[in-house]
């Protein structure tokens, strides 16, 4: 049977509000009923202006990324049923907020870009058949290739909300992605990001980022694996005149 | 786009003790506190062998006053936390393979824990 | 606007350091304060013997110097550093000034016990 639940969620209207408040909603709940679904309830049932987003429903499209009780969580794979006493949404930290709970990703966004997540310097031509890999080879970044884009890490990264110039764990991570692929040859033009102040040596391993990863990607391994690399990186320029 | 007025949250410098998962992240930073009072009287100590065994004799003294005890037994559950940290750590920063496999994380744990063990015990059956 | 040409970072200097300070700090930091920072003052508590003739002998020797040095410099290389990025964690923003103070602090350490070291020998 549902039962009343309080969901309380940051509101802010750039049009009329200084800045964000929390409102308290009562939503029908059971065990069924995703934060998603709280959210699609208010909208529908109780105030049609608020602002959120989603799409998938199935931890895959990376939108719905919110905090719950201060936790960046995805709204479609966390459960009311966990809260027995209630939940605070609001929107995912370090971001600026645009709308309630929608926030500005463009930072992020800019990130994954900036690192040139795709392969480079591999002249194979369509004729040339697939590129085939071996398991070893796949292994190596598989693991860091699960990204979803959902920005929960960020959310999660201190050094990213106290240094809005790092470049932060999923750009990082999706950085040494490429690093370990085979068939790329473009960790050099990545490195120079990643040598930076703000590349991996913006990180202090917090390690809360792969705790919140939906997807158990471990952006924290991916961004201190990517220090031993620039370490070698330095070493090999030092040496070289 | 005239309506837009992005609210940026201000971030307080009080912000790891806002939730206890970074508070711990905070008291791993703060395990060098008591390590540097240890290994400045340390380092002290080490002045006073080379001034002669009165001098010696007086670090000994000092050493063993209450406020001194308390800072090293700090020092002492400091380096275990941080220990603790760093061999979890550990597997994600130089994930060890043997052969195809990677070797598991608490098996990394398991064997730094037991290095610690086995040189503690081998100093104390030199001293 | 993110930089996309950044300035190479000297960190690998100060992470290595930071990064063998850790390792000592864990493995050989908790038996070094057991021993002389509570049982030498506690006299021992009849367990061990640590007696000035003992330890000048001990860091007068080859491997006990060295062993001297490393327990001050490397545990010193590793606390400095995380004061540096701490002091940025707690929002006090003190520059290279501050940076460079930090593992000047570090280096002090590593000089003093390399003389006092030497010293003894």
């Amino acid at each position: 049977m549902d039962k009343l639940q309080t969901v309380n969620v940051l509101r802010y209207d750039p049009a009329k509000d200084d800045e964000p408040y929390l409102e308290a909603f009562k939503v029908p709940a059971n065990d069924t009923t995703s934060v998603q679904d709280a959210l699609a309830y208010i909208k529908d049932n109780l105030d049609k202006s608020l602002s959120y987003r989603w799409s998938c429903r199935m931890a895959i499209c990376g939108s719905c990324g919110v905090m719950v009780n201060k936790v960046p969580k995805l709204a479609c794979k966390t459960f009311l049923r966990d809260y027995p006493q209630g939940m605070t949404l609001e929107p995912l930290s370090n971001f600026a907020i645009e709308k309630d709970l929608v926030v500005d990703k463009s930072p992020f966004l800019e990130r994954l870009e900036a690192i040139k997540p795709y392969i480079i310097g591999n002249d194979r031509k369509p004729e040339d058949g697939t590129n085939l890999q071996t398991p070893a080879q796949m292994a190596k970044y598989k693991q860091f290739a699960g990204c979803i884009n959902c920005g929960l890490c960020y959310a999660a990264c201190p050094q990213f909300g106290l240094n809005p110039e790092f470049i932060g764990p999923a750009a990082l991570t999706l950085a040494h992605r490429y690093n370990l692929d085979n068939r790329d040859h473009g960790k050099k033009e990545r490195m120079k990001l990643i040598n930076g102040d703000n590349g991996a040596w913006g990180c202090t391993f917090v390690g809360y980022c792969s705790e919140v990863c939906p997807k158990h990607v471990d952006p924290a391994a991916a961004v201190n694996q990517s220090k031993v690399e620039s370490t070698k990186d330095f070493l090999i320029a030092m040496l070289k005149p | 786009m005239q309506n837009r007025k992005p609210y940026v949250r201000p971030i307080h410098r009080t912000w790891w003790a806002e939730t206890s998962r970074f508070s711990f992240y905070m008291v791993r930073e703060l395990t060098i506190i008591p390590l540097i009072l240890f290994t400045l009287n340390l380092l002290v100590g080490l002045y006073s062998l080379t001034s002669g065994k009165a001098a010696w004799e007086s670090w000994v003294a000092f050493s063993a006053s209450p406020v001194v005890l308390v800072v090293n037994l700090l020092a002492l559950a400091g380096a275990l936390y941080h220990a603790k940290t760093f061999f979890s750590m550990m597997p994600q920063v130089m994930p060890i393979k043997v052969g195809q496999k990677t070797v598991s994380k608490g098996i990394v744990v398991a064997v730094q824990w037991l290095v610690v063990l086995a040189f503690s015990t081998v100093v104390m059956l030199l001293v | 606007m993110l930089n996309y040409s950044p300035k190479r970072s000297d960190e690998p200097i100060w992470w290595s350091l930071f990064g063998a300070g850790g390792v000592w700090f864990a493995i050989v930091t908790p038996i070094t304060v057991l021993l002389m920072g509570l049982l030498l003052p506690l006299n021992g508590l009849g367990l061990v013997d640590l007696n000035y003739d003992k330890l000048s002998a001990f860091v007068a020797s080859p491997v006990g110097a060295i062993f001297t040095v490393l327990t001050i410099a490397l545990p010193m290389w590793h606390a400095m550093h995380r004061v540096h990025h701490g002091l940025h964690d707690l929002k006090f923003h003190v520059g290279a000034v501050g940076k460079y103070l930090c593992y000047f602090v570090a280096l002090v350490f590593t000089v003093l016990s390399v003389i006092w070291v030497l010293d003894l020998m």
